[in-house]
């Protein structure tokens, strides 16, 4: 046992090479979070949104800054031939980077929701920056790899940065949808009509017809006026997001880009459209959601998944939909310990089950990932509105317009105006800009980054780690002994969870003990630590021990072999989402 | 992946050498020779050859497509699968059989002349060539599974300890054991033919696959090295942490080609799928119409409505194929019920051949529950066994001792692989002849849609009434109430074409037909501003276009 305050001195023998080739502008400390002696290596503007090229351009700072602890991979391509980017953080000195478990986090599978993309950004960042100065990152880089794709729709990111759009659209991908059935894809999406690069609001003054009033004191806003007898009307309608009827078929913005969600796609509990809207035809249908699960699948050392969206500041866990049912009790154990950790480390998010707390979701990222897979998985939805005025509620219209007038000068707010519709005639055009409310603003992106990382961190600390035993030989008689070995798993997330165990996912663990001149005669595990006879006896060859249960949450496992001969005998511990171990014996 | 036309300019030339007089009812065709025939057919004007898609061992997945008169014009299509199972290699020559007979037909045949002058026939004889290829290796096995193999055993190995001929008689075949707790007996008047224990009897058996214990865990060919099954990997029902199922739906290249295949081509309104399973023996109730979801899930179809036409449809196969249709069976995962399910489609899950076998018919009928007869009678297997024998199908191997490593004295043996799936020779001709007719007949059932009436009416000033009437000449609605909830096949359009200057006053830019029963006909009107003549246009993805110009009617 290493005490952890011990660490540092312990791996100071570490530190050197990397101070040195970082050359006099590294702080040489690492940059965990303290503002006052630490410069990181590569600067980077985390007050900042980027486009899909200038997010990947972090990445290749941090390729070229750290070439011996992130690689990138290409997992495939989007359906406008973007490169679909996983990077691969694996420390050298951590042995196979399969060999050991991993955590995958993505961002931004919604193309509007684009903050995830820094948040993965900010993590890679974070782990290369400390790595190797700052112990706790060291030690996990030690023992975990990190998958990370910071967007899982390159497409939907690139035209919500380049085009005009509101805070919710280019969620979909961009292969082409015929969402109204009219022969035609994508012939009608709302359309920039005063082309200041905005999607934002129509309205028309109709004196004594309307259905809503302009506030009394900023008649930038709209109030309702509350259905009644008395006659009492507004003069003003809305009519919904700026756009024209392009294909004349009487509806306006029917029949966008695209018109999909490619997170209801996955395959666990997945629904077809009539039930699911955006599912598509069948499970992974498009390329970017296969090109993910293959590479997933091809991965079964993913012991921890990570998901990032927006907006409303959540820590959601599945179910996806009541018809689930529930998850085993060892499993929300887990989560429950992860997503209350989480509350706290992620001020206003509320740890939340996605059908129970916020509405249904078939054929879900995270739940396939769970459900499907037997991992550990969230989704965080980024972007609590509530951090604006932490002291109040304040999530109102007027606290909008008094966040935007006050702390961001008007920026985010386009004025009414005036517009010669083609229908209409003449309306006003006016509303919040598409980077205000899914998004937090400059000086809020940083924390929400860090915040997030950081439970990243925790999620990835999360993940087994299992020790073996120096076998304990005790002698029966001659040439005959008990072998006993004890795995632990210091940790909170097993290596198989109740999930995996239940369903048959993956592989099981497996204990072997092998010597030259040894005849294993049983073996099995131990069921009471301090009766033991108490034990379930495997069926044949007991030199091989099957523990489709795996090593528990912060638990052990004991085992025993009866062997008989002499000299040398090795035991080993395989798992596919811990790292494996041996220990040698002679009898 | 799109399909597209495969020129087989080169294979005609060859074909011209080969005999014409192809062996009328012999089904059963490997790779090549069905390739050959697939290429014989396509000689027709009628047919053209399209790629489906590639399957996991490479070979290549191919449809026909047939169509007579003018051929380009949308129409209505008939989807027509086998070749799916393992088992059901055998149908792949009845699909294609049907095809050649229908080219065959066309010149002389009114009705069939009617059909594909009318209808696109869309037939894919061999869906999964993979499993179908066991039918033609050695050692004979039936091997439904074609994608990979997971750990069935749980041993931390996968695909370790399969089946294997171990008596080199080319043949995977089973083993009977010795064994007190055993779950089998012989039948009393044959004993070659095990069945589930009843009473006491002497003799007790356990039946295990022909193998070994490969990985040394005391079972044998407990985990074989291939485990998905292709008409188990679809989306309707899919079957998730079950080794048969796969991964996910779709995750075998055959199953995604399928389902890449149905929508690329909307025109689909029918699909008949040849197989094991049958879902015309006997078409359930049905949920009311208007079923609610139940925790945001539909109850699965189909709704009565639909049930009630596809009994209609069901009495009319039985009718003309003599077929009383074989076992529904279990459907989980199945291509059939992703085109109901998921697609709306009209499936008929046909189940084209089993044994005629008169005693459970009898046996399932008036016999009071718990009457029990004396004399000791054949059990199903054993008139099965005999039937085959009877028409020279050799059905059985024999029971052969076998000196088993690890099992110790067993008999290898039982049932040949394939021969009770398997239509005997004989039975073939009058197979094909009922399955063209019932196939000939759907052309009546198809929803088609077309303008009946397209008039205008002046009203003065220049305004035109306009009134159009759309029918449905098929007995078949335009939707189904399951499809009208799927939605995946457009809604027919109508609209009105005006000459330049016109204006539509009232009326909608196009109408949107979703409900239209067989038969039955719907009335649109517009008022228009604009001089004659006045157009319109019927579009439909899977009932059929058309164009016309209306004339002028009294006021």
């Amino acid at each position: 046992m290493i005490c952890l305050a011990c660490l540092p001195l312990l791996l100071s023998p570490l530190l050197p090479p990397l101070q040195d080739e970082a050359g006099p502008q590294d702080g040489g400390s690492g940059f965990p979070g303290l503002p006052v002696g630490h410069t990181p290596r590569v600067e980077v503007a985390w007050n900042r949104l980027y486009d899909v090229e200038g997010l990947y351009a972090i990445f290749d700072r941090l390729v070229e800054a750290y070439p011996d602890l992130i690689e990138k991979r290409i997992l495939g391509r989007s359906i406008e031939n973007r490169e679909l980017r996983v990077y691969v953080i694996h420390a050298p000195n951590a042995g196979e980077e399969t060999d050991v478990p991993a955590m995958w986090v993505d961002g931004n599978v919604h193309g509007n929701e684009v903050q995830g993309g820094e948040a993965v950004a900010y993590l890679a960042w974070y782990l290369l920056e400390n790595q190797g100065h700052n112990a706790r990152v060291t030690a996990l880089l030690e023992r975990a790899t990190f998958y990370l794709v910071p967007t899982i729709n390159p497409d939907g990111r690139a035209h919500w940065f380049a085009d005009a759009h509101t805070p919710h659209s280019s969620r979909t991908g961009v292969l082409p949808v015929d969402n109204d059935h009219d022969g035609t894809a994508d012939e009608d999406p709302p359309n920039d009509l005063d082309g200041d690069g905005q999607i934002v609001q129509m309205r028309k003054y109709v004196p004594g017809e309307g259905n809503f009033r302009l506030n009394a004191d900023d008649p930038r806003r709209m109030e309702r006026v509350p259905p009644n007898d008395r006659g009492i009307t507004g003069d003003w309608i809305l009519l919904g997001s700026e756009g024209i009827d392009d294909d004349g078929d009487g509806r306006i913005n029917e029949d966008g880009v695209g018109g999909y969600d490619m997170n209801r796609a996955w395959p666990s509990l997945w629904e077809p459209e009539h039930v699911q809207y955006g599912a598509g035809p069948y499970p992974l249908y498009w390329p970017e959601t296969r090109s993910v699960a293959t590479f997933i699948l091809d991965h079964p050392n993913v012991a921890a998944v990570q998901s990032f969206h927006n907006a409303g500041g959540m820590i959601l866990r599945g179910p996806g939909a009541e018809a689930f049912g529930s998850y085993p009790a060892a499993d929300v154990a887990v989560y429950d310990s992860l997503g209350r950790k989480g509350e706290r480390m992620l001020p206003f998010y509320r740890y939340m089950v996605i059908w129970k707390d916020l509405y249904s979701v078939f054929g879900g990222f995270v739940t396939w990932t769970y459900e499907g897979l037997g991992i550990i998985s969230f989704t965080n939805e980024l972007w609590p509105s509530k951090r604006r005025f932490p002291q109040e509620d304040g999530t109102g219209q007027g606290d909008a317009h008094f966040f935007d007038d006050q702390l961001l000068s008007g920026a985010g707010w386009v004025e009414w105006h005036p517009y010669d519709h083609p229908l209409y005639g003449k309306i006003e055009i006016g509303g919040f800009r598409s980077d205000v409310g899914r998004v937090p603003p400059t000086f809020l992106v940083e924390e929400e980054l860090h915040r997030n990382a950081m439970f990243c961190l925790a999620h990835a600390e999360a993940m087994p780690e299992v020790t073996l035993s120096e076998p304990e030989i005790t002698q029966l008689g001659p040439e005959t002994y008990t072998v006993d070995v004890v795995l632990e798993n210091k940790h909170l997330i097993p290596t198989r969870t109740a999930r995996a165990r239940e369903k048959h996912i993956g592989i099981p663990d497996i204990v072997t003990l092998h010597g030259q001149r040894v005849k294993v005669l049983a073996g099995g595990v131990r069921t009471d630590r301090f009766r033991p006879s108490a034990m379930e006896l495997t069926e044949e060859q007991p030199y091989r021990i099957l523990l489709e249960g795996g090593v528990p949450s912060r638990g052990r496992v004991r085992l025993r072999f009866f062997v008989r001969g002499s000299g040398d005998f090795v035991v080993r511990y395989g798992s596919q989402k811990a790292r494996g171990q041996s220990r040698q014996g002679r009898l | 992946m799109l399909p597209t036309p495969i020129s087989c300019v080169a294979l005609l030339a060859l074909l011209s050498t080969l005999p014409t007089g192809e062996e009328q009812g012999a089904f059963l065709q490997d790779d090549k020779a069905l390739g050959l025939a697939l290429a014989r057919v396509t000689q027709s004007d009628l047919a053209t050859r399209l790629a489906v898609g590639e399957s996991r061992q490479g070979r290549r997945i191919e449809a026909l497509r047939m169509a007579g008169g003018e051929a380009s014009e949308p129409r209505p299509a008939v989807l027509i699968v086998g070749g799916l199972e393992c088992a059901e290699a055998w149908n792949s020559g009845l699909v294609l059989g049907l095809a050649r007979r229908l080219t065959e037909e066309y010149a002389q045949d009114e009705a069939v002349r009617d059909l594909l002058d009318s209808t696109t026939l869309y037939f894919i004889p061999r869906a999964n060539p993979d499993a179908c290829q066991a039918r033609f290796e050695k050692p004979l096995a039936e091997k439904p599974a074609t994608g990979p193999g997971g750990d069935e055993d749980r041993d931390a190995r996968r695909g370790e300890d399969g089946p294997e001929d171990i008596n080199g008689d080319d043949v995977i075949a089973w083993m009977r054991v010795p064994d007190p707790s055993g779950e089998w007996m012989a039948d009393a008047l044959d004993p070659r033919v095990l069945i589930p224990v009843e009473g006491h009897p002497t003799q007790r058996w356990r039946l295990v696959p022909e193998g070994l214990d490969s990985d040394g865990d005391g079972k044998v060919a407990e985990d074989p090295p291939l485990d998905v099954e292709v008409d188990r990997n679809f989306p309707a029902g899919f079957e998730e942490h079950t080794p048969r199922a796969g991964a996910y739906a779709t995750s075998e290249p055959e199953s995604r080609a399928l389902c890449d295949f149905v929508l690329a081509h909307p025109d689909i309104q029918m699909v008949l799928v040849y197989g094991s399973r049958d879902n015309l023996a006997s078409v359930p109730e049905g949920v009311p119409d208007d079923a609610p979801d139940v925790q945001r899930l539909p109850p699965p179809p189909p709704r009565q409505s639909d049930a009630a036409i596809l009994r209609e449809l069901a009495q009319r196969y039985k009718k003309l194929t003599g077929d009383e249709g074989g076992e529904r069976g279990d459907d989980s995962g199945t291509f059939a019920r992703w085109c109901s399910e998921h697609r709306g489609l009209w499936t008929l899950a046909i189940d084209p051949w089993s044994i005629p076998d008169k005693e459970e018919a009898e046996d399932s009928g008036s016999k009071p529950a718990g009457e029990e007869t004396s004399a000791p009678r054949l059990s199903r297997q054993a008139r099965h066994l005999a039937w085959l024998e009877a028409r020279g199908v050799e059905a059985h191997l024999g029971w052969e001792a076998f000196a088993h490593p690890t099992l110790g004295a067993v008999e290898i043996g039982g049932p040949r692989p394939y021969a009770e799936s398997e239509p005997p020779p004989g039975q073939q001709d009058g197979l094909l002849q009922g399955q063209r007719d019932f196939l000939v007949s759907l052309g009546a059932d198809l929803a088609r849609l077309e303008i009946r009436e397209a008039s205008y009416r002046r009203l003065g000033g220049g305004l035109l009434e306009v009134r159009v009437t759309v029918g449905n000449g098929g007995r078949l609605p335009l939707f189904g109430v399951w499809a009208r909830r799927t939605r995946t096949t457009r809604p027919a359009r109508v609209e009105l074409v005006l000459p330049e200057g016109g204006e539509r006053l009232a009326g909608p830019p196009f109408e949107r037909i979703e409900e239209l029963d067989g038969g039955a006909e719907k009335e649109l009107r517009w008022l228009v501003k604009a001089s004659p003549p006045i157009g319109v246009r019927l579009e439909s993805d899977h009932a059929g276009r058309e164009r016309t110009t209306c004339t002028e009617v009294e006021r």
